[in-house]
């Protein structure tokens, strides 16, 4: 029923919803802070014939901006939307374009290097999410994720224009009890949509509250039956709930961009 | 803004807590505490008589769902149970049809002007998903359409839900805007020769909105183009059926569709649904298999018999009216008396208020909490269903709990704007 997915909205998704968790990950996660601690520079990364998106580190911090800066240190191009998502979903080779910064090669390999824990953090595999620290990253990552994955599948996937087309327009949050700036948003305005981290610009017409990070992470990881949730408590939806079940819908398309088709299920 | 009741929904909840242990979703479909205002609202509920239930805590409310419906004649109607058990105490489920299954057939198309056939079946779309096989059997053709937003039951072709489904289940669906003869006509420009059929509903009502009644001349437009083309006009009266007219909706809205599938209020709470048609597709009809575990079971169809019985001697249909009418202008006037622009949206006899300005659907919700709170049993995002059994007296004292749950509202709102 979603139809095929779109190359160019997941050349989106890495640059526009992936690339702006690395923010959260430098804040939540001490390793990455300490990895990018000291750095005073800018990356962009582009689709030639596009535009592209920086990624400013300074200050121990790093701010993503949905636009190319004109004269970053590194500057990563890609010849096609298949090039960038081939080289986003771990084909290294053909490598990108860099058109600038190409000599600065401890850079480039502490930039893979964070980006290899980002990957790690947004996928919680293996025992990772066995650690209540982890868990709590994992959970905002993704939590942030979906929020600015939502902006993008709205202007490039199809399947999700069609159900955004059947929704009322409004401003949804989602957000976690107990966790501080762990709110995402999306504007649902049509020809106009806007998603961010954190305080949204106005007073949210419908907001999705997990009740802790442990309901979050679970809800995130697609484990739990959320409609047993919202009876018990455990996630409240306050407001426009229309917008907010649509917008779930929309979400669980991020999974087919982002995540490997599931694999039959094995009785445990 | 607190959402929670000040009643006691413990029972519920424990029930809850087990139930979402062992059944996917607690509670699935549309009653579901999602649909709702979780917490703020009963999830099980105990006994009913007439217009009035009871959950498993005990708490008692005006009925204004009537169980989504079916509770055309009140809770109980002695009338119909006697009907039924009378048929129960013969047999429950035999090897073949009962005789009942003949009659009800008969009552059914002397009741409904257009139809010479009538099939029975459960739930709606049971009903809805077979008249679409007709059609199509009719018509040798493949597309149907519906109004963008309407509900015509579960199946893959229509489910509002989204998971399980493929794209070639709706290859063939299209939709247009209600009441937009505009859009239906560019439909037929768009697939010349190809449309098997047009669902409608009698009247539009989607979930968290309004109702829509269908606009000067909409239905005898659909109705002249489906004639035009050789289309099958199919209506979808399985929520409104009985309530606006004793003969189907066709008849209170005025015009005549080719099929009509009724369910809800055909048996007054005993598991019954129908389709009839015109006699042009009684061959179609007869080719198109149709069958289930249960559908030939005669105590519903003898419930059924009963209940059509009475809502016609009675005339139910205008009692509903009356008392319907009733209650949504107290609610409207109600509501201005505390400053707020109140909507009376859809029939009285399936009746929705919302509020004007209220895009957050907050006051809406805030509002059924405090009625529902004190009695009135008012969903904040689905229409009501008004009954036979409902009284004056339930719409006097359902005014008198509005006036308060709208004091509530503005007093947490603040002062009245001025007039």
């Amino acid at each position: 029923m979603k139809g095929p997915l779109d190359p160019r909205a997941l050349s989106e998704l890495y640059m526009r919803a992936v690339l702006p968790c690395l923010s959260e990950l430098a804040l939540q996660d001490e390793v990455s802070g300490a990895m990018i601690a000291g750095w005073k520079s800018d990356f962009t990364f582009r689709l030639l014939q596009h535009l592209g998106v920086t990624l400013d580190f300074r200050d121990g911090r790093i701010t993503h901006h949905p636009f190319r800066v004109l004269y970053p240190d590194i500057d990563f191009a890609f010849l096609s939307e298949r090039h960038l998502n081939e080289f986003f979903d771990g084909k290294i080779w053909p490598p990108p374009l860099i058109m600038r910064g190409v000599w600065r090669i401890g850079k480039l390999k502490a930039f893979s290097a964070l980006a290899d824990r980002l990957e790690k953090f947004l996928e919680g595999k293996g025992d990772l999410l066995n650690d209540p620290a982890n868990r709590r990253i994992y959970t905002r990552l993704n939590l942030m994720l979906a929020g600015f994955g939502l902006k993008v599948l709205a202007e490039y996937d199809p399947f999700s224009q069609a159900i955004l087309k059947s929704l009322p327009e409004g401003l949804a949050e989602f957000t976690i009890g107990g966790q501080a700036g762990a709110t995402t948003w999306f504007d649902n305005r049509a020809g106009n949509y806007d998603a961010g981290w954190g305080t949204p610009p106005r007073q949210a017409d419908v907001t999705v509250r997990f009740s802790d990070i442990e309901v979050a992470c679970i809800a995130l990881q697609d484990k739990s039956d959320t409609l047993a949730d919202v009876g018990l408590l455990k996630i409240t939806v306050d407001g426009l709930v229309p917008l907010a079940d649509g917008l779930n819908v929309v979400m669980e398309r991020l999974r087919d961009y982002l995540e490997p088709p599931p694999q039959p299920k094995t009785r445990s | 803004m607190s959402l929670q009741s000040p009643r006691s929904f413990r029972k519920s909840h424990e029930l809850f807590e087990r139930a979402a242990k062992v059944v996917p979703g607690g509670i699935y479909g549309h009653t579901s505490p999602a649909v709702m205002i979780p917490g703020a609202f009963p999830y099980y509920g105990q006994r009913a008589s007439g217009s009035r239930y009871w959950d498993v805590d005990g708490n008692e409310y005006i009925d204004y769902m009537c169980g989504y419906g079916p509770m055309v004649l009140g809770h109980g109607h002695p009338v119909v149970e006697e009907a039924a058990l009378r048929q129960q105490r013969d047999a429950l489920c035999l090897n073949h049809p009962g005789a009942a299954m003949v009659e009800l057939a008969e009552t059914l198309v002397e009741t409904v002007d257009f139809a010479d056939w009538a099939v029975l079946g459960k739930n709606g779309s049971d009903m809805t998903t077979w008249a679409i096989q007709v059609a199509r059997e009719f018509t040798h053709r493949k597309k149907i359409l519906k109004a963008a937003g309407a509900y015509h039951g579960i199946d893959p072709w229509c489910t509002p839900g989204h998971a399980g489904l493929i794209e070639e289940d709706r290859a063939h669906i299209h939709d247009f805007n209600w009441n937009d003869l505009e859009s239906f006509e560019a439909r037929l420009k768009e697939f010349p020769g190809q449309i098997a059929a047009v669902i409608l509903t009698p009247f539009h009502h989607p979930t968290f909105k309004p109702s829509v009644m269908p606009a000067e001349g909409f239905m005898k437009g659909i109705e002249a183009a489906c004639q035009r083309e050789g289309i099958v006009f199919i209506l979808d009266d399985i929520r409104a059926g009985f309530r606006l007219h004793h003969g189907g909706s066709h008849r209170y809205f005025g015009f005549e569709p080719d099929l009509i599938c009724f369910c809800k209020a055909i048996a007054n709470g005993h598991p019954l649904s129908a389709a009839l048609g015109r006699k042009e597709l009684r061959i179609a009809a007869s080719k198109v298999f149709l069958t289930g575990s249960y559908w030939q079971s005669p105590p519903p169809m003898a419930a059924s018999l009963a209940c059509l019985k009475v809502l016609r001697e009675e005339n139910a249909v205008e009692t509903i009216r009356r008392v319907g009418t009733a209650l949504m202008t107290g609610l409207v006037a109600a509501g201005a008396k505390h400053g707020y622009e109140m909507i009376s949206s859809g029939p009285p006899a399936l009746p929705l208020l919302t509020f004007a300005n209220d895009a957050s659907l907050r006051r809406q919700q805030r509002f059924c909490i405090e009625a529902t709170a004190r009695g009135a049993f008012l969903h904040p995002h689905h229409n009501w269903f008004v009954s036979a059994a409902h009284t004056d007296a339930d719409v006097a004292e359902t005014l008198r709990i509005a006036d308060e749950a709208f004091a509530v509202l503005r007093e947490s709102e603040g002062a009245k704007p001025a007039a």
